[in-house]
């Protein structure tokens, strides 16, 4: 028998070796399958890497993730903060075609067209009548962006949103070619099709197994493209993927198993890239109902969740303990934590249970409330801990799991009483996440409601600068205080990055274009 | 002839129905497509809904889903309207300018050609901008629809990459389990009731035994964790048939992802194919038994044949009708082996895309798979059928009702 195996396996080896090539090629953990490789249909990190790498926005992200000027030359500001006047650069399509403003008006409409039922439509709201026709009330012609002329792009905001300019970065904003467009329709972001203006262009896609881009020889500063290909290899799985990665399979993982980081760590020393990352883990509490319509029930299970026992006992994968819901990392921002988090945790146990009998619970009538969570061990764990914390209140948790669609369809419809969640920004600016409290938004799952919090953040929309910031801070102090919500953790990135691997630099938002990677051998 | 129509039918109709049952239970199952970390805000999700024409009835839906829509008006703001189902009216068309492969339309419908088969000449309403799926052939012309989480991916295209990549494991496996499984059996036959008989039946049936979830995990643990450093000596080192990549310092066994070297057939194979080993030891062992005990065996015997031809010849034949019978199920039994088997080595397939499917509720794409792995199983036990005639001619001249 065993003898049968190894012939097999010998059989099987046949055939297996190793091509020594010239090229330069960069084999990425892709994460995931890309849904599409339209950057107006996709939603998911794992797809704007990809989206990144094909096309350029206005303007663009340097290794360090910090802003530089893309497919716009420099801008202007009207006074008011509401009209932004693009210069574009020169450059042309992968077909030869040239890049013009007039494809980033056709871009900017189209995804908001509601034909085109693009899911992250809603970050370019922002533009003036851009809500009401991505809403089907408005008309296309009310949309506030226009090609002056070839070279020159107008945008006008709805309201003054000093984060627009991130925002360009974004695969929202990114042009698509008019042309292209046009004439394949739907089909035109199939491999067979698609024209590009960034520095790579998709070569082959086998779904499930890989997805190759090329270097864009038409890529205007296609000199300094050192890679000549990359493969994206969309492995969902992290243990599969350390597995590759451990056979030289990828030069850079897309992620990595949180429970064995620091076996990681002990086998790959230095390879291990753990960065913050701009997002937050947080339970929601649904303030639209008994027991968490009452601040202070809030509060106390708020402030009973020992957050550095989760970050050092439950996962120990590097992430940092949040007090609050913007990250601290978060450049020139002073997130604010409640009152609270500064004291023992013996004290704030003792707190809470202040809090609690002053609600009129206690051990004669003990809280009774379920905990939410889509099925997966992480959560499960920080569920099975914060159940074991609150337990010390006499609070009865029931623990209740289900697939993340089912999950996040009843965070949708108030369907819970504390649900866990999560959320990473999409541009770097805290308004990207204190909206999540204001009143009404569909993402404010437990439907948190303060008209002075409302009101701060209103303001800030019309404010600029350090004046705007610091009504942002004011208004998260009070949401924070209220527990709105409760973080527990800021999310990190966590990548294993070879030696060789040059370029790969590693910055707050996670993103890593391959123009600026290289390979030394 | 009769009889293979009157199958064909009944399997049509079988098809039919399974298909009604799994596009009506998907919808029922609570969360749908769009459901997830960042849902889309209601407008939002309004026109992705009018996207897939979910916004239409369950019925209405299904039989868009079978035998595809012509098109659909351009209604009230902006979003997808009234359905044609067979051709557009006169009465409404909408006005919209555009230009197709560079001849200009004016002011009129776009037409569009596309189905994998069937003639489809139905008008489709395009607006320039539109980026709604215009391939609405329905099933029947071999469309299987847009995946709805991935949007610019057709379930075809889904099809046609992953389908190499099950069979890829699920076609050794099942070479592995007959070469071996047969000649198993046919061993246990001959020497019967010794101790020989009884080890190749219960050797063949721990494999069947112990679940392809269970078996997994195991062979990994026993191949790959505890037996690495063997298999390294034999292929890196004595054989250096294996070369490690600049960052390996082990041969590692466990297939990751991407669809690796061949070594990484090793654990996949052997998972699916001791699920079928058991069956195919036992079914052969009494097709043996049987031929063997039969009268022209006998007679052989007697006129002094020797042995071996006697298996050959007279046995060979008769004893592997069970297992042929059985190669229909067993296309079943792979097929669901795989989608375990994909799971655990993460390896790409119809079966990890039929999981993802359905964890992420894609509608269209759970349906296609379903519908491939539905029609493999047919038509393998058509297959089967056909080969079975050949096999015994009793059948074909016994059995054919009209």
């Amino acid at each position: 028998m065993k003898k049968l195996l190894v012939s097999i396996a010998a059989l099987a080896a046949l055939g297996l070796s190793s091509v020594a090539s010239a090229e330069m090629v960069l084999n990425r953990g892709g994460g995931d399958n890309p849904g599409s490789l339209d950057p107006h249909q996709i939603s998911g990190t794992w797809e704007s890497d990809i989206a990144r790498d094909q096309f350029m926005g206005l303007y663009t992200e340097a290794a360090d993730g910090s802003i530089i000027p893309g497919a716009a030359l420099s801008h202007t500001v009207s006074d008011d903060g509401l009209t932004y006047t693009f210069k574009l650069r020169e450059h042309n399509w992968s077909d030869g075609t040239p890049v013009t403003a007039g494809d980033f008006e056709f871009a900017f409409k189209r995804i908001l067209d509601p034909a085109t039922a693009a899911d992250y439509a809603y970050l370019m709201h922002i533009i003036a009548g851009g809500a009401d026709f991505n809403g089907g009330e408005g008309s296309v012609d009310a949309v506030g962006v226009k090609a002056i002329d070839d070279m020159t792009l107008e945008v006008k905001l709805a309201s003054p949103a000093p984060y627009f300019i991130a925002q360009t970065t974004h695969n929202t904003a990114y042009p698509v070619p008019k042309h292209v467009v046009e004439k394949f329709g739907g089909d035109w972001a199939r491999p067979e099709n698609i024209v590009v203006n960034g520095a790579f262009k998709v070569d082959d896609w086998v779904i499930g197994e890989k997805l190759t881009v090329k270097k864009n020889p038409m890529f205007y500063d296609a000199g300094n493209v050192a890679l000549d290909a990359v493969n994206y290899f969309p492995i969902k799985e992290e243990t599969a993927e350390l597995n590759l990665y451990r056979e030289g399979g990828l030069d850079v993982t897309y992620n990595m198993p949180a429970d064995i980081i620091d076996e990681i760590k002990a086998e790959f020393g230095d390879e291990v890239m753990i960065t913050p990352y701009g997002g937050t883990y947080y339970y929601t509490f649904n303030a639209t109902s008994e027991p968490f319509n009452n601040v202070d029930i809030r509060r106390a299970l708020s402030m009973t969740i020992d957050r550095d026992f989760i970050t050092t006992v439950v996962n120990t994968s590097g992430i940092v303990p949040a007090y609050s819901f913007v990250p601290t990392s978060l450049p020139g921002y002073q997130a604010q934590n409640p009152s609270w988090a500064s004291k023992s945790y013996d004290e704030r146990v003792a707190m809470a249970k202040d809090l609690l009998a002053g609600a009129g619970y206690g051990a004669d009538n003990p809280l009774k409330i379920q905990l939410r969570y889509n099925t997966n061990e992480g959560h499960k764990n920080i569920a099975l801990a914060v159940s074991d914390m609150w337990a010390k209140l006499g609070v009865e948790v029931e623990l209740f799991n289900t697939d993340a669609r089912t999950h996040y369809d009843d965070l949708q419809k108030q369907d819970f009483q504390v649900g866990r969640a999560g959320w990473i920004w999409d541009y770097p600016d805290a308004e990207n996440l204190l909206a999540l409290m204001a009143s009404g938004k569909s993402y404010n799952y437990g439907q948190y409601s303060n008209a002075e919090f409302d009101a701060l953040l209103e303001a800030s929309y019309t404010q600029s600068g350090q004046e705007r910031i610091e009504t942002m801070q004011k208004a998260e102090a009070i949401a924070m205080e209220e527990a709105a919500l409760a973080p527990i953790y800021y999310y990190n990135s966590k990548h294993l990055v070879a030696s060789y691997v040059n370029g790969y630099v590693a910055n707050g938002d996670d993103r890593h274009p391959s123009r600026w990677i290289s390979i030394s051998e | 002839m009769a009889y293979v129509l009157r199958r064909f039918g009944q399997m049509l109709i079988l098809v039919v129905i399974a298909l009604a049952a799994v596009f009506s239970t998907q919808r029922l199952a609570p969360g749908g497509p769009f459901d997830g970390e960042k849902p889309p805000p209601p407008d939002i999700l309004i026109n992705l809904e009018a996207y897939y024409d979910m916004d239409l009835g369950m019925p209405a839906q299904f039989m868009g889903y079978l035998f595809g829509m012509a098109a659909r008006d351009v209604g009230a703001n902006g979003r997808p309207g009234r359905v044609h189902w067979v051709s557009i009216p006169k009465a409404a068309e909408v006005s919209i300018t555009g230009s197709l492969d560079g001849e200009d339309l004016g002011e009129t419908l776009v037409v569009r050609k596309w189905c994998p088969w069937g003639e489809w000449l139905r008008r489709f309403v395009d607006k320039p901008v539109d980026a709604r799926p215009l391939r609405k052939c329905g099933i029947v012309r071999g469309d299987f629809g847009l995946s709805m989480t991935k949007r610019n991916i057709y379930v075809n295209d889904y099809v046609r990459d992953g389908l190499p990549g099950t069979l890829k494991y699920a076609i050794p496996s099942l070479l592995f389990a007959l070469f071996l499984g047969v000649p198993m059996g046919f061993v246990a036959a001959y020497f019967q009731n010794t101790r020989l008989d009884f080890s190749m039946v219960s050797v063949g049936m721990i494999g069947t035994i112990i679940p392809n979830l269970v078996m997994g995990p195991l062979l990994i643990y026993l191949l790959a964790n505890q037996l690495d450093g063997f298999f390294h000596w034999i292929f890196v080192d004595q054989l250096e048939w294996v070369e490690l990549s600049r960052r390996q310092r082990t041969l590692n066994l466990i297939p990751s992802g991407k669809s690796g070297g061949p070594i990484h057939y090793l654990l996949p194979t052997l998972v699916l194919g001791t699920a079928l080993l058991g069956r195919i030891v036992r079914l052969s062992r009494a097709g043996a038994l049987e031929a063997l005990r039969s009268n022209y065996v006998r007679t052989a015997r007697s006129k002094g044949l020797p042995n071996w031809l006697i298996l050959f010849r007279h046995v060979l034949k008769p004893g592997i009708l069970p297992v042929v019978t059985y190669l229909g199920p067993v296309s079943a039994v792979i097929l669901t082996g795989s989608l375990v088997i994909e799971f655990t080595f993460s390896l790409p397939g119809l079966g990890s895309q039929f999981i993802s499917a359905a964890t992420d509720r894609d509608y269209t794409l759970l349906m296609g798979t379903t519908v491939i792995l539905l029609l493999f199983v047919i038509v393998l036990n058509f297959i089967v059928d056909l080969l079975y005639t050949w096999l015994d001619p009793r059948i074909r001249t016994g059995g054919s009702p009209t």
